[in-house]
């Protein structure tokens, strides 16, 4: 049975060359989704093993002897990821079921599920490496899928600048193979522990510059908008992007910090994780293109994660939750911006209108998302809200609600479009498989909701008991605020905040300065701090 | 910590040196060549642990038991230059896409500098 | 002796940095590449030494092509046009940036003494698990063969990528005029004698790499370096670019079958002892001679997607 780990990476792949060679008839597609639905089950089972057996399952791909080989490893929290993203990719195949000329994209979905949950599998830290580099040239294509000179640019600044950032990442793995002699993480991890603490801050900080790269935080958070703006490929890549690109970001952080667990730098990411939140709602607010607007509250949800991850405690647990759920509702959101994308061919937010008599199933969709990445009771983000903040002192309180109600407000703008008259002439395509797909997911997330204090007492161990005081509390609040937002909030059309957005664009040379500026601020406060 | 000189040093230097490049370069093909730099120095900083002067290749002449006897700190390391193998061919097939979107983007837009390229494409997003 | 490579090598990348004109950079780039090669075989490092060399001339080409491509019409686009005053502040401030990165990275680095706990445990087993004389092939071949998985998948990937990328058909083939080379008596002659040497070369690095330095990579990259001067001596190109994808697809999948029945699924468990040796070598050697026609297709096809297409648009 450990043997079988390997294959959730490779098979993806040989299918990924068999459709490309042979996939000219409806028979190909249907048998990738059918093998889709199969590696949902297979990672459901190893999910469930996993969490019976409070163990990890732990190959020695070859089975050479000691630590000669690679070794794949997983655990609660990287079965959870690969459950959900197999879920989303399985979703994604339905979605883009109808997709002409689609022999490459299908190749390149496969190819991307391979190398990310390659990412979630290994323990080793060169083949990390390998399999990013493969990840970022997938995105890079995905990019460019419909020919077009503005996403050409795009293109290419996304692949530099992801090459110049994963240069401090192989600095580090140099000075890490220098001290400790093996680059397997959990070795270098015992190994680490008995070094000077002082020679552990310069590669703490090369590596952690990466991972807040990957993870787009603050001084480096310019090219996720950019590339989810692109409109070319489907919708389902924009879906992918924004959910479980980030993730294997935030799950590279949790494993550099369990390596580099003797360092202490909590409070510096907890500012970096507020600053992220703040700057992310007041572009959300300020932007037009309802993508990049989704992006940057996924980038809010990530700030939250990130001061959760570093608070530690219940929090921690609450972040881990939080993320599985903001992959699900930020999917069913991108899904959703996909079908009304398709019925009124534009992106623009103050073009699109009365999404609920046009397409109903679109609506319904993105009011569920939304719910939950406000965090709303009954819908999914509400428990993992509560974990992350609900149990922490006053201050922490206070600033967790703060970015709340900026998170609220930029979702009730984006919700304005459910809502009003539609111009002339917009009339709903029939596209049954996207509202299939989409409406899978936001049962998904509304069961999250429901059922989240079971789901986190079975994977989590943790219990919470919702008729609580303190939780109660938070949910009528809660209700007060979105009525009020809902009531006084318009679609913000002022021109002077919508330029906010324009006005910041940096170019590469930019996003390689805020790179050293980023290094040069962890690397002295790690200094100070230890 | 501290700023004692050794061979450490140097890969360093280069990467700082590709650093500055990419920082004050106009043209989109001369960021491409400077990319290259830094690449060239987290490889050359992998290879250059535990040098000793008179290091011989870890090939063992086929027949002959006496390798293994061979002092092993002058035997060089055998993982590090498998794993900078594909990082050099990981280099190359980056290099090669970059170039390629390259070439097709300035000769549509008629321009190879950051600004222009910058001023051309970045607008009308928001 | 090391000390002054280095130094070499850093002087080297320097005059990168202070020439203007693109054409002499690259020229540079290419003898920076030449001392790295240099370097890596005074560490020990044959078989990157190979790499470096082959993939340096590799990236030299493809930049000359691309800026032959965009440039080669227009002389003065190579050369710094006007001849501003650049402010003092504004050139000083990204010295003194990188400065300050530079002596920050160098305070906070640890000592440079080296932990040698792999490097003794590949020297002592090499022999025994993957029977060949060459640690470093037993290492990407044997012990870590899922990380030359995805590094095949990759070479896979950016051809992919690059005929995706360049948006022109494949219906403008057409054979181009004849190049100046074909024209000197002299280039022609001697290219035309050496390249049968060149395809001997690199079929022997990829059938040595059992032993001795080489492997399929190195091999590889050579080959289609052969491929390329029968394109310069005559000009024509008559490669079937579709066979050569479909046959660069079958060779990929069976690189990845090959490792997954032997080492994943362990036939190599069940061969008798007598055997086993003859085995390995047959593994070895066949992986090899896989990587080595998988790089060669991918490269030819990079090279026709750079040179050939666009002969209709220049």
């Amino acid at each position: 049975m450990t043997e079988l780990l390997v294959y959730f990476v490779l098979t993806p792949i040989l299918i990924a060359v068999f459709m490309y060679l042979f996939s000219h008839a409806n028979l190909g597609r249907l048998l990738a989704v059918l093998f889709q639905f199969g590696l949902v089950i297979a990672s459901f089972l190893l999910f469930n093993y996993v969490n019976n057996s409070y163990s990890s399952v732990i190959l020695n791909v070859g089975d050479y002897r000691g630590l000669l080989g690679i070794s794949l490893g997983v655990d609660y929290i990287s079965s959870l990821f690969v459950l959900i993203t197999n879920f989303i990719f399985l979703m994604s195949t339905i979605y883009s079921y109808k997709e002409k000329d689609n022999k490459l994209f299908w190749f390149l979905m496969f190819v991307w599920q391979a190398a990310i949950v390659g990412v979630f599998l290994t323990r080793d830290l060169f083949n990390r490496f390998v399999l990013m580099e493969v990840g970022t040239m997938i995105i890079t294509i995905l990019i460019v899928y419909r020919r077009d000179n503005r996403k050409m640019y795009h293109s290419m600044l996304f692949l530099m600048i992801n090459i110049v950032a994963v240069q401090f990442y192989m600095f580090g793995m140099g000075l890490i193979y220098m001290q400790t002699g093996v680059l397997d993480l959990y070795a270098a991890a015992a190994r680490l522990s008995h070094l000077d603490i002082s020679y552990l801050i310069l590669p703490y900080a090369l590596f952690m510059t990466f991972v807040a790269f990957k993870a787009a935080l603050i001084p480096m958070s310019h090219w996720m908008p950019k590339a989810l703006a692109a409109s070319g490929a489907p919708s389902s890549f924009s879906a992918i992007l924004a959910g479980i690109h980030i993730t294997s970001g935030l799950y590279m952080f949790i494993r550099f910090s369990y390596m580099f667990n003797m360092i202490n730098a909590r409070p510096f990411f907890i500012v970096v994780g507020i600053l992220t939140s703040i700057f992310s709602v007041i572009m959300a607010i300020s932007a037009k293109n309802i993508k990049i607007i989704l992006s940057y509250l996924t980038l809010s949800q990530i700030g939250l994660i990130i001061v959760a991850f570093n608070i530690g405690g219940i929090a921690y647990t609450g972040a881990l939750f939080h993320t599985a759920n903001q992959i699900l509702f930020h999917g069913a959101l991108f899904f959703a911006a996909g079908i009304i994308a398709h019925n009124y061919k534009t992106l623009n937010i103050h073009e699109i209108d009365g999404v609920w008599s046009v397409n109903k199933i679109a609506a319904i969709v993105t009011f569920v998302g939304l719910m939950g990445a406000m965090g709303i009771p009954f819908f999914n983000g509400n428990i993992s809200m509560h974990l992350m903040f609900g149990y922490e002192g006053v201050d922490t309180q206070i600033i967790a609600w703060v970015i709340n109600i900026g998170i609220i407000i930029a979702s009730v703008r984006y919700g304005k479009i459910i809502l009003g008259t539609p111009k002339e002439g917009i009339k709903a395509e029939k596209a049954i498989e996207k509202n299939i797909a989409s409406l899978i997911i936001a049962f998904f997330c509304v069961l999250f909701g429901i059922g989240g204090s079971q789901i986190a007492y079975y994977v989590f161990n943790v219990n919470i008991n919702i008729f609580s005081m303190p939780f109660l509390t938070n949910a009528i609040i809660l209700t007060i605020v979105l009525v009020l937002s809902f009531i006084f909030t318009g679609k913000i059309k002022n021109d002077k905040v919508t330029n906010i957005s324009r006005d910041l664009d940096v170019g590469f040379k930019g996003m390689v300065i805020c790179i050293g500026i980023f290094f040069i601020s962890i690397l002295i406060t790690t200094y100070l701090l230890n | 910590m501290g700023f004692e000189f050794s061979l450490g040093v140097f890969p360093v230097i280069m990467f700082f040196i590709g650093y500055y490049g990419l920082i004050t370069s106009k043209k989109v093909i001369t960021s491409v060549i400077f990319i290259s730099l830094m690449e060239m120095s987290g490889i050359m900083f992998f290879l250059l642990l535990g040098y000793r002067v008179g290091m011989i290749p870890p090939i063992a002449p086929v027949g002959d038991a006496g390798f293994l006897t061979y002092n092993m700190e002058y035997i060089a390391d055998p993982f590090p230059q498998a794993l900078m193998i594909t990082a050099i061919i990981i280099g190359i097939a980056v290099t090669a896409i970059n170039l390629s979107m390259l070439i097709t983007l300035c000769k549509q837009s008629k321009t190879s500098n950051w600004s222009e390229l910058k001023k051309l494409y970045s607008e009308g997003d928001f | 002796m090391i000390n002054i490579l280095l130094i070499f090598w850093i002087i080297s990348a320097i005059f990168i940095i202070r020439e203007k004109k693109i054409y002499r950079m690259i020229i540079f780039l290419g003898i920076f590449s030449l001392i790295n090669s240099a370097i890596f075989l005074v560490l020990g490092a044959p078989d990157v030494s190979l790499s470096e060399a082959a993939a340096g001339a590799f990236t030299t080409i493809f930049l000359i092509i691309c800026l032959e491509k965009y440039y080669g019409f227009d002389e003065s686009l190579v050369v710094t046009k006007k001849k501003e005053k650049t402010n003092f502040i504004k050139a000083l401030l990204p010295i003194i940036f990188s400065g300050v990165l530079f002596l920050l990275f160098w305070y906070f680095m640890p000592p440079f003494t080296y932990n040698s706990y792999m490097k003794y445990q590949y020297l002592t087993y090499f022999n025994q698990d993957v029977g060949s004389h060459n640690p470093v092939t037993t290492v990407y071949l044997g012990y870590r063969v899922y990380d030359t998985l995805f590094e095949a998948l990759i070479l896979l990937v950016s051809v992919v990528a690059v005929k995706h990328v360049s948006w022109y058909s494949d219906s403008y083939v057409k054979d181009g005029e004849h190049s100046t080379i074909e024209s000197n008596p002299i280039a022609s002659y001697t290219i035309r004698a050496i390249s049968p040497l060149v395809l001997l070369f690199g079929i022997s690095m990829i059938s040595v790499g059992l032993d001795t330095p080489g492997g399929g990579f190195q091999g590889g990259v050579v080959i289609a370096s052969f491929f390329i001067c029968r394109y310069m001596i005559y000009n024509v190109y008559d490669i079937p670019v579709k066979l050569i994808t479909l046959i660069e697809k079958l060779i990929f999948v069976s690189i990845f079958l090959i490792p997954i029945f032997v080492v994943f699924v362990g036939l190599r468990t069940l061969v008798p002892e007598t055997n086993l040796v003859v085995f390995q070598n047959i593994y070895i050697v066949l992986m090899n001679s896989l990587i080595g026609m998988k790089v060669t297709c991918g490269f030819v096809i990079l090279f026709y997607r750079y040179i050939v297409v666009d002969r209709r648009t220049c």
